[in-house]
C-alpha cells in the first residue's frame, strides 16, 4: 500500500481541527526524516534539529493549506526542508555535508568473509570520496534519495523542483559519481 | 577501480549508496513530539485555541474571474516579474503575489470532542501569533527600534502595538507589530487572531513590474499615495508575498498568506498593514506613521 495507514489521515484531520495530541503523534512518526532531510538541505547538524522543529510548526499553522487524503510526508518536507534552507541561507553557510562513517559501523562482522568486509568497507569510502568531490547539487540528490531512501516525490518535496527534475537532476548525479569513482587511484 | 569494488552497473551503485546510507552517521533524533506540543501550547496565551481548520462560514471573497486562468496569469506574472527585478538588481523588489486557492486558516476553538487531554481543565489558550505567522521573536518596541537599522514607525491612531516582533537574520532585519482585536480591529483569520499587523523592512517596490499586474485587470492591486511614497492596495484573495534575496535567490516569505494589504515604500523601506478594514482605514493608518 502506497503511502501511510489510515490511521494517519485520521490524525492530520484531527490536527487540522486543532488536535495538538494527533499531531504530537504525525511528528513522533516523522521526526527522523525530519531532521535528517534538514541536516542535508541545511548543511550542519547544528541547523537541523531547530530546523525541523521549527518546521513542524510552521506545519501546523498550515495544515488549512494541505489537501485532504494526499500524502503527509512528502508536504511535511517541503517546509522542513524550505526552513532548512532559508536558515543555510541566513547563516551564509556554503561548506558541504560532511559525510563520515563511525567506526563502530564498519562492515566487520556483517560481511560474510574478512575480504568482503574490507571490500566493503572501501566501497564506502570510495562513495564518501567520491561524494565529496560532487556539486553541492548533485551531492544533495544523491544523499537523499539514496542515503535517506526518500521517495522520488519526498526528494522533490524536499528539493522543491518536479518529481521529473528529481529523474534527470539523479541520473547526470549518478553519472557524474561514477566517473569520479573510475577516476579513483586504489588504495596500495 | 569501478569493477574491483563491485560497482559495474548503476543497480550496483545505487545499493552501494543504500549501504553507505546505513552507515554514515547522521544527527540523533530528539524527542521533537513533545518539544512541538509543548511549544504549541506553551506559546497559548488566553483566547480560542488554534485550529488550522477554516469553518465553512470563512469562506473568503471570491472575483468573478476564472481561478485557473488567473492562476496562470499570476503565476506568469510572478515569473516575469522576478526575472525582471534580477536584472534591475534590486535589493529585494516586492516581486507581487501568487495566490493560493486554498481555504482561509483559521484560527479558532476546536470541538470539545477533539481537544488535547487535559486541555478542558484550563482556559483555552490562543497560540501565539508570533510563531503562527513565522514573525520573528517577541520584542519590544524600544528594543525593535533600537535593533532595527532603520527608523521604526508607529501610526498615531493606533497606538502602541500589542506585540512586537523583530525579524532575525532570516527575517532580513523585519520589525512586525500585532495589534489584538478590538472595537475598531475585528479579529482576522488570516493574522492568527489579531486585528492588524503592521511589517516594515528594508525593501523596494519595482514600480513598472508591479504595474504589469495591474494591467492584467485582476481587480486586486490597486495604486495608492501615501503622502507622496508610492504604494499599493492588494485586495480580494489571499496572496502569498515573493522577495528577490539580496543574493539574487527566490525567497517565499513564509508559508502564511496576506488578506488585503496596503503597502507602500519610503526611502528604501517597504511598510505593509494587514487586517484594515478597507483601503481608507489602511490609508488613515499608513498616513498617521510617526518615529515615537
Amino acid at each position: 500500500m502506497e503511502g501511510r495507514p489510515p490511521v494517519e489521515v485520521e490524525l492530520v484531520e484531527r490536527a487540522r481541527n486543532g488536535d495538538v495530541a494527533a499531531f504530537e503523534a504525525l511528528v513522533r512518526a516523522h521526526q527522523d526524516v525530519a531532521v535528517r532531510t534538514a541536516w542535508v538541505v541545511s548543511g550542519g547538524a547544528d541547523d537541523a534539529e531547530d530546523a525541523a522543529q521549527e518546521g513542524f510548526v510552521k506545519a501546523f499553522g498550515a495544515l488549512h493549506r494541505f489537501r485532504a487524503g494526499a500524502p503527509f510526508r512528502p508536504w511535511l518536507l517541503t517546509i522542513v526542508a524550505n526552513e532548512a534552507r532559508n536558515r543555510r541561507r541566513a547563516a551564509g553557510r556554503r561548506e558541504a555535508l560532511a559525510l563520515r562513517i563511525p567506526e563502530d559501523r564498519r562492515a566487520g562482522g556483517a560481511a560474510p568473509s574478512p575480504e568482503a568486509a574490507v571490500l566493503a568497507d572501501e566501497r564506502r569510502a570510495a562513495l564518501l570520496t567520491g561524494l565529496a568531490r560532487l556539486s553541492e547539487a548533485d551531492r544533495e540528490v544523491i544523499t537523499l534519495r539514496y542515503l535517506l531512501e526518500l521517495s522520488e516525490a519526498e526528494t522533490a518535496a524536499a528539493l522543491d523542483v518536479p518529481a521529473g527534475t528529481v529523474k534527470s537532476r539523479l541520473s547526470r548525479a549518478l553519472d557524474r559519481l561514477r566517473a569520479v569513482l573510475a577516476s579513483l587511484e586504489p588504495e596500495p | 577501480m569501478i569493477e574491483r569494488l563491485g560497482l559495474t552497473t548503476m543497480s550496483d551503485l545505487e545499493s552501494a549508496l543504500r549501504d553507505l546510507g546505513s552507515a554514515v552517521e547522521m544527527p540523533p533524533t530528539p524527542e521533537l513530539a513533545g518539544i512541538v506540543g509543548d511549544r504549541l501550547r506553551a506559546m497559548a496565551t488566553a483566547g480560542p485555541m488554534p485550529s488550522p481548520k477554516a469553518p465553512a462560514t470563512m469562506e473568503p471573497r471570491r472575483l468573478p474571474v476564472i481561478r485557473s486562468v488567473r492562476r496562470s496569469l499570476l503565476l506568469a506574472a510572478a515569473i516575469a516579474i522576478l526575472v525582471v527585478s534580477a536584472a534591475l538588481g534590486v535589493r529585494f523588489g516586492l516581486d507581487l503575489l501568487e495566490i493560493d486557492f486554498g481555504p482561509v486558516p483559521s484560527i479558532s476553538a476546536p470541538p470539545a470532542s477533539v481537544a488535547s487531554p487535559g486541555a478542558s481543565a484550563r482556559p483555552t489558550p490562543r497560540i501565539d501569533a508570533g510563531a503562527m505567522l513565522s514573525l520573528g521573536l517577541v520584542s519590544t518596541l524600544d528594543e525593535a527600534a533600537a535593533d532595527a537599522d532603520f527608523p521604526v514607525l508607529v501610526p498615531d491612531v493606533l497606538g502602541p502595538p500589542d506585540e512586537v516582533y523583530g525579524g532575525g537574520p532570516s527575517l532580513r532585519g523585519q520589525v512586525a507589530f500585532g495589534y489584538r482585536p478590538r472595537a475598531d480591529l475585528p479579529e482576522q483569520d488570516l493574522l492568527a487572531g489579531l486585528g492588524l499587523l503592521i511589517t516594515q523592512n528594508r525593501g523596494e517596490f519595482d514600480q513598472g513590474l508591479v504595474r504589469k499586474l495591474i494591467d492584467m485587470e485582476l481587480g486586486i492591486v490597486v495604486p495608492v499615495d501615501v503622502d507622496g511614497a508610492p504604494g499599493f492596495w492588494m485586495a480580494g484573495e489571499p496572496h502569498v508575498f515573493w522577495y528577490l534575496a539580496p543574493d539574487g535567490t527566490i525567497i517565499q516569505e513564509s508559508e502564511r498568506r496576506a488578506g488585503d494589504t496596503l503597502a507602500w515604500e519610503r526611502d528604501g523601506i517597504l511598510y505593509r498593514i494587514e487586517g484594515a478594514a478597507s483601503k481608507e482605514r489602511a490609508l488613515e493608518i499608513a498616513r498617521s506613521m510617526r518615529t515615537p
